[in-house]
């Protein structure tokens, strides 16, 4: 009966942002964060119908009323790039412990035919208290086994996954095998069920190497699904975390001559920087809310494993796998907004959430940044986004569109706060 | 057929006990006598820890000491034995082990799920892993083999107990003569064992540290009771109380357990011996305040192989600082005046004990005091000391022979008598054999060492048989193989006999060109090496401190803390005020507050933020064994200040983001959970040193899915309740039965009847009492609300609900009752229960006039409290004062301590914390972290001591590579992941 009126809630919503016709607008003095880097205060940002027609400094430029749809108005707000959440399971369950709503794993351990794109669930509730925070787009990605099969690249507003598909199966996921960290006997088993791993994954791509350049033959779903990542059709994502299995997956990677390969999580990279910056290897970065694995580790370690790749610059992106990620993925800001506070410069870090996230995904083409013909995507904060005090949205902008800011959490809180006959907030006018 | 073999040998060879002796066991054939006299003379005879004859004689008849001194008339019948200036020891006495014992450990479960009950007869007692009626003697059979072992490490005399279950029954004390079996045993019941280590039992209860502590406690209570009663038939506690009658061994697995089992100890009057875990030295000034005896291991942690591809980057600082400073645990118990015992137990090969013995030794351990250890005072534990224990007349002719003292290190084992048998193990001068050899024509040389029973090669690979002075034995190298046959020549010093290589065989002498004495060199230069040892750290860890600067932390002068925009309770926003703490108090807030020199410190906090230290009111940290003993409906009488671990890098961690106390609440496994424990984090505290003085008591109760086991796969389907209609007549049930248990105690006392303490309902009971509140697990309005309609029904108030995730649906109703309110700020979705969560609930509770808090149930988030209350302005518009009473003074009255910390006002306690900036923001970190006035944390500290923690790694380290450079042999110990609790963790390490 709840999820029902909760279903019936978020049909409404997204009904209601799809009333809206996308016109050409002037969002004016606003201050601007491109998403490269960069800065732009006061300025101007341009959307003509779902794309962005320029954005630029607003000094010395005149607005004329008459040449707009409409002119809004960003005094003392900030605007941001969409943000993209990479590497997550959110959309794939609703409760997470709950059997019968999870979907993100499957048998066997071999498994690149999976897909996630179909099974990424637009009416999934959590998705909407994702996106009031920023986030509009999310990797959907699929877990377990060697290779976990296909991630898909998904928009956080859409009425199916049809549309909501921003990139079909961007990438491929493989976790690759852990060097044993046991001693004694348990040591000699492990290395050898490792060894036996390495080759069996070794065996699997050398088939699928031989596969995919044989021009007829029978049908194989599991080795024909690795054609593209091998082509360079896709990208590579390799789950790896310590340096020792890090400076393996280089060794593998080039041995199968990977082109777009990219690690995910590399908790030690820090410790590795030289090698993948030599290797042009991006990184989708362990949560930065995270302990550090070793009681001796410094106690800030992953606070601060951003900042170190940045000195020793490695490309990389922020995400948020780990314990309640789905719902975790809110809260992406913050995790980069404890990097800034342990030395990454700010600007950077919001490039760690939208334009290098999109160039490691590969989507960079229209997302990722506010720059001319890229997608209309973007949201409005009354204050820095990286912080929890300031971050404050009062508007998203979905290719052009204004969309609504508000999850059921919000209609929950209203609905309480008439029985208590408290004060409303009225959330979008804050 | 081993034993059959025994027999043969030394029924034959040896000798029967006594011939005046009666006895029911019949012998077959005529019976061997034992009455020789033999007589040791020109022996250096240690007659005890403190006595040490030189040149004296030694005289025994049969199993007995007839005499020991320096002019005892020898009768002419004595078979002599010069022993040309050899040692003579008392034999050792091992109090704790397992010889000869075959193990009764239960079956193991076939069946998947739970085991709720006890499948043994009816009339023992109702939980499997207390077995008081086990008797060690019931399963004593000779062990031959490590018979051997023992005597070669100088035991004669072992005390073996059955070890599995929480209470282990009684020891069987034996003789390791192998005259008969029979004649053996020196006690049938000798000492009596507990521990805190469930063992084999199949049986769920208890699955926690704390819930074994728990039941050893109520097992007690109900051995009291049970003499008191007639109804109840119950033979384990029949034994229980029967084994109080001997001296009672605790086996201790870390320092903690020691302590903890120290103070329940108290609470019985037991006077237990404990064996030490071998750690105790990290603590001992808390092991001598407790007043107790050890039995302390010479097994020390073998050197770790810092080099070993997998464990080298896992190893922890503890680790190596205990593997070096282990061996000086003894010394450190001499130093305190506490009687110890020393134990071999866990060492498998004799050599290694002498070794370990004299690495002890060169730590400080006086060697009279070590021979006590191993002779006297077991003897007295024993209660065999008119017989055992020292050479003396009437004695038992326990003892062994060395060729030198058994504290140098070339020390041979040449016999050991035990009741007047003789077990040889080397001819006097087998030590003539070791040294450096060197072929004939070539430059080969090959190191001989006697070592246990053998003669072995040291430094190259020779296969050798050896008997007396004859040897044979081969090798192979690049060119072929050699295999030598021949003699010792004693007086000349080399081997003679013959060499064959490949074909061809030659006449050879092979004289030694080293004596043994640079052997010995080679161990001095190991032990220099090992001799310089750290400091010990108080936590024995990462981050630890060393005694002089905790004894600093305590000392502090008083403390200015000048220009800070200070967060005062009742201020919309924080004021720049001058802040003086001393002893542990806030004693002034001012504008400003003279800057006195000579007489305080002084921390310049212009720009900086001081807030009261966070309260976390819902946290798992700093506890070992375990957080839940979620085996039955209620677990009321578990204690989590039981299981502290003053240790967990959480609390450094947490210290380094502003908290100062938590609840360390019992998980959310069962509707009546365990009794909390308030801490403040004293970084560098005992167990005992972490407890919030005068906190009330408190206990965990949960609701919603976890009680109802819904997670926890197909097979935990049995445990009483699995739905919410359960959940609220368990409620019903004990509270009911809590009530009529204060009545009918009330009634025994008054009438002086037996009664048997319930710790559980005891528990309960004061919650009626409105002696304990509760801190209720909570998600889903419905069940919420039962529980306070239970509580009306019973006359008590909940306290607080913990997650209270649905809490804003029934604010008023909450309001009503007076209940307190600890939530998440923005977690949800995470399972079923948990769907309607939302970031407004701390906003909407504490505009209902519900006092709110922000808890973590994370060691992660923990360190983010600032930032999860700050949400509450995100999501709800809250004051940055609301959002910081959400985590200081808020949580602070909740737990009742209101009147102590939470708040900046003259006469609270200085648990403050210095931020260098807003504290409610993402980018700021604390400067500094204060508890009772002490500073506890501070980024400059930190900095300094991460560089220490590096350096001591590096020192201990290097120092390893040095030992295994010099031949010390390395092992690779088994990994300890770190363990993080939350409410669900349902195993224990």
């Amino acid at each position: 009966m709840m999820t029902l009126r909760l279903r019936y809630i978020l049909c409404v919503l997204i009904c209601c942002t799809k009333v809206f016709v996308a016109q050409h607008i002037a969002y004016i003095n606003a201050d601007i964060h491109v998403g490269n880097g960069t800065r732009i205060y006061p300025g101007i940002l341009i959307t003509q119908s779902d794309t962005i027609a320029s954005v630029m400094s607003q000094q010395g430029f005149k607005i004329n009323p008459a040449s707009f749809d409409s002119i809004i108005d960003l005094s003392g707000q900030q605007v941001y790039p969409a943000l993209i959440n990479p590497n997550s399971i959110l959309g794939l369950h609703d409760a997470e412990a709950v059997r019968a709503s999870r979907d993100f794993e499957d048998v066997g351990a071999y498994n690149p035919h999976l897909r996630t794109q179909m099974v990424f669930n637009t009416d999934n509730p959590i998705l909407p208290t994702v996106r009031r925070n920023g986030v509009l787009l999310t990797q959907v990605t699929p877990r377990g086994g060697r290779i976990s099969g296909q991630s898909s690249i998904m928009a956080l507003t859409a009425w199916n996954w049809e549309d909501a598909t921003v990139l079909k199966d961007d990438g491929m996921h493989i976790n690759f095998p852990e060097y044993p960290q046991t001693s004694g006997d348990l040591y000699t088993k492990q290395l050898k069920q490792y060894t036996n791993d390495r080759e069996q994954l070794n065996r699997m791509f050398d088939q699928a190497r031989s596969y995919c350049m044989a021009s007829s033959q029978h049908v194989d779903i599991r080795l024909q699904a690795l054609c593209a990542c091998l082509k360079g059709d896709q990208r590579m994502y390799i789950h790896v975390h310590y340096a020792r299995d890090i400076l393996a997956v280089i060794n593998w990677i080039q041995m199968y001559q990977i082109p777009y390969p990219v690690l995910v999580e590399a908790e030690e990279a820090w410790k590795v920087t030289h090698v993948l910056k030599a290797h042009h290897i991006p990184v989708l970065l362990a949560r930065v809310f995270a302990l550090p694995e070793h009681p001796d580790d410094p106690i800030d370690l992953p606070f601060s494993a951003a900042s170190k790749l940045f000195m020793d610059s490695v490309r990389f992106a922020f995400q948020c796998a780990g314990d309640m990620e789905a719902m975790q993925a809110r809260n992406l800001c913050f995790m980069a907004g404890q990097a800034v506070a342990y030395g990454l410069p700010q600007e950077q870090a919001i490039q760690a959430m939208t334009l290098h996230a999109a160039e490691i995904l590969g989507i960079s083409l229209k997302w990722g940044s506010l720059a001319t013909g890229k997608k209309a995507c973007f949201f409005v904060s009354k204050g820095s986004i990286l912080d929890v005090k300031t971050h404050q949205v009062t508007r998203i902008v979905w290719n052009g569109n204004a969309i609504s800011i508000d999850s059921h959490q919000e209609h929950r809180a209203e609905q309480y706060r008439k029985k208590y006959k408290l004060q409303q907030w009225n959330t979008k006018g804050r | 057929m081993k034993y059959t073999f025994y027999y043969i040998i030394f029924g034959l060879l040896c000798i029967l006990k006594d011939i005046n002796a009666q006895q029911t066991f019949p012998v077959n054939g005529a019976p061997f006598s034992n009455q020789a006299v033999h007589v040791f003379e020109h022996a250096q005879i240690i007659v005890n820890p403190t006595l040490t004859l030189s040149d004296a004689q030694l005289l025994i008849r049969g199993s007995v000491i007839l005499e020991v001194g320096k002019n005892i008339k020898i009768p002419q019948e004595a078979i002599h034995h010069d022993l040309n200036g050899a040692y003579i020891y008392p034999s050792f006495i091992e109090t704790y082990s397992d010889f000869g014992i075959t193990a009764q450990t239960y079956a193991p479960k076939t069946q998947p799920g739970p085991q709720l009950f006890n499948t043994r007869t009816a009339n023992w007692g109702w939980n499997m892993a207390i077995r008081s009626e086990i008797e060690a003697q019931d399963y004593y059979h000779f062990d031959a083999e490590r018979a051997d072992q023992f005597r070669k490490s100088g035991f004669a005399i072992i005390n073996s107990h059955h070890l599995d279950g929480i209470a282990r029954g009684t020891a069987v004390l034996t003789e390791l003569h192998q005259i008969s079996e029979q004649t053996q045993i020196i006690k049938a019941k000798s000492t009596s064992m507990v521990c805190f280590d469930k063992g084999s039992s199949p049986q769920d209860y208890p699955s926690s540290l704390t819930g074994a502590m728990a039941l050893l406690r109520q097992t007690a209570y109900d051995a009291q009771w049970y003499i008191q009663q007639s109804q109840e038939p119950n033979k384990t506690l029949e034994a229980f109380n029967a084994n109080l009658k001997y001296p009672m061994i605790f086996v201790s697995r870390n320092k903690w357990e020691s302590l903890g089992f120290s103070k329940l100890a108290q609470e019985f009057k037991w006077n237990p011996w404990i064996v030490s875990s071998g750690d105790e030295y990290q603590r001992i000034q808390e092991v001598k305040a407790s007043g107790y005896n050890y039995i302390l291991p010479l097994k020390f942690p073998e050197m770790p192989d810092v080099d070993h591809p997998a464990y080298a980057s896992r190893i922890t600082l503890s680790e190596l600082k205990h593997w070096e400073l282990a061996p000086s645990n003894p010394y450190m118990f001499q130093q305190q005046h506490i009687p110890f015992c020393l134990t071999s137990q866990g060492i498998l090969k004799s050599e290694q004990f002498f070794v370990n013995l004299q690495k002890a030794v060169t730590r400080g351990l006086q060697q009279s005091k070590a021979l006590e250890a191993l002779t006297v005072l077991p003897a007295k534990l024993l209660g065999v000391d008119p017989f055992l224990g020292s050479i003396k007349s009437g004695y038992h002719a326990n003892f062994f022979i060395t060729n030198t003292s058994i504290f140098e290190s070339g020390c041979i084992m040449l016999s050991h008598w035990v009741s007047g048998q003789e077990f040889k193990y080397h001819a006097p001068e087998s030590a003539d054999l070791e040294g450096v050899f060197r072929y004939p024509n070539t430059l080969q040389m090959f190191t001989l060492s006697v070592q246990g029973s053998g003669l072995i090669s040291v430094n190259a690979k020779h296969a050798i048989q050896w008997h007396g002075h004859q040897a044979y034995w081969n090798y192979k190298d690049s060119s072929g193989t050699y295999i030598f046959s021949g003699i010792y020549n004693t007086n000349q010093k080399y081997w003679e006999g013959q060499l064959s290589y490949n074909d061809s065989s030659f006449q050879v002498k092979i004289p030694k060109v080293e004596n043994y004495s640079q052997l010995v060199r080679q161990r001095v230069s190991i032990d220099s090496i090992e001799h310089n040892v750290g400091a010990i750290w108080y936590p024995f860890t990462a981050y630890g401190q060393t005694a002089s600067e905790i004894a600093a932390l305590h000392n502090p002068k008083p403390l200015l803390i000048r220009q800070a925009h200070v967060w005062l309770k009742d201020s919309v926003k924080p004021l720049i005020f001058d802040v003086l703490i001393d002893k542990g108090k806030i004693i002034s807030i001012e504008k400003t507050i003279p800057y006195q020199e000579a007489k305080m410190h002084c921390i310049d906090a212009h720009n900086m933020h001081l807030t009261p230290g966070i309260i976390d009111e819902h946290s798992h940290i700093a506890l070992r064994g375990g957080v839940n003993e979620g085996t039955e409906a209620s677990s009321a009488e578990v204690r989590m200040a039981d299981a502290i671990n003053p240790e967990d890098v959480s609390i450094y961690r947490q210290l380094a983001s502003g908290v100062t106390a938590a609840q360390l609440l019992h998980g959310s496994a069962n509707p009546i959970g365990g009794q909390s424990a308030v801490i403040k984090l004293r970084w560098g505290a005992s167990a005992e040193g972490m407890l919030f003085e005068h906190a009330d008591a408190f206990i965990k109760f949960a609701l919603g899915e976890n009680v109802k086991q819904s997670n926890w796969g197909d097979y935990q389907n049995q445990r009483f309740p699995q739905t919410r209609m359960g959940v609220e007549q368990v409620y019903r049930d004990y509270f009911t039965r809590a009530s009529a248990y204060s009545k009918s105690k009330a009634e025994a006392r008054q009438k002086n009847l037996p009664f048997r303490i319930d710790l559980n309902l005891e528990s309960l009971s004061e919650i009626l009492q409105a002696k304990r509140f509760i801190t209720c697990h909570s998600y889903v309005q419905s069940e919420i609300n039962m529980l306070m309609h239970v509580a009306s029904d019973f006359n008590f108030k909940v306290n607080t609900f913990t997650h209270i995730l649905e809490g804003y649906k029934v604010a008023d109703k909450m309001k009503a009752h007076g209940v307190f309110a600890s939530t998440f700020s923005d977690w949800w979705a995470y399972k079923h229960e948990v769907m309607e969560a939302i970031p407004y609930n701390a906003e909407l509770l504490t505009r209902m006039g519900v006092v709110t808090s922000i808890n973590s149930d994370d060691a992660e988030m923990a360190r983010r409290l600032n930032q999860e209350a700050a949400k509450t302005i995100k999501y709800g518009q809250l004051s940055p004062a609301q959002a910081l009473a959400l985590i200081s003074v808020n949580p602070a009255q909740m737990l009742h301590l209101n009147n102590r910390v939470g708040t900046i006002k003259v006469g609270m306690d200085a648990d403050l914390v210095i931020w260098d900036g807003d504290p409610l923001s993402v980018q700021t970190k604390v400067a500094y972290t204060f508890i009772d006035g002490k500073m506890y944390y501070s980024q400059a500290n930190y900095k300094y001591l991460l560089l220490r923690n590096d350096a001591e790694k590096t020192r201990l380290i290097s120092k390893i590579r040095q030992l295994k450079s010099k031949g010390v042999s390395t092992t690779v110990p088994a990994p300890k992941p770190h363990r993080y609790y939350h409410c669900e963790t349902l195993d224990s390490e």
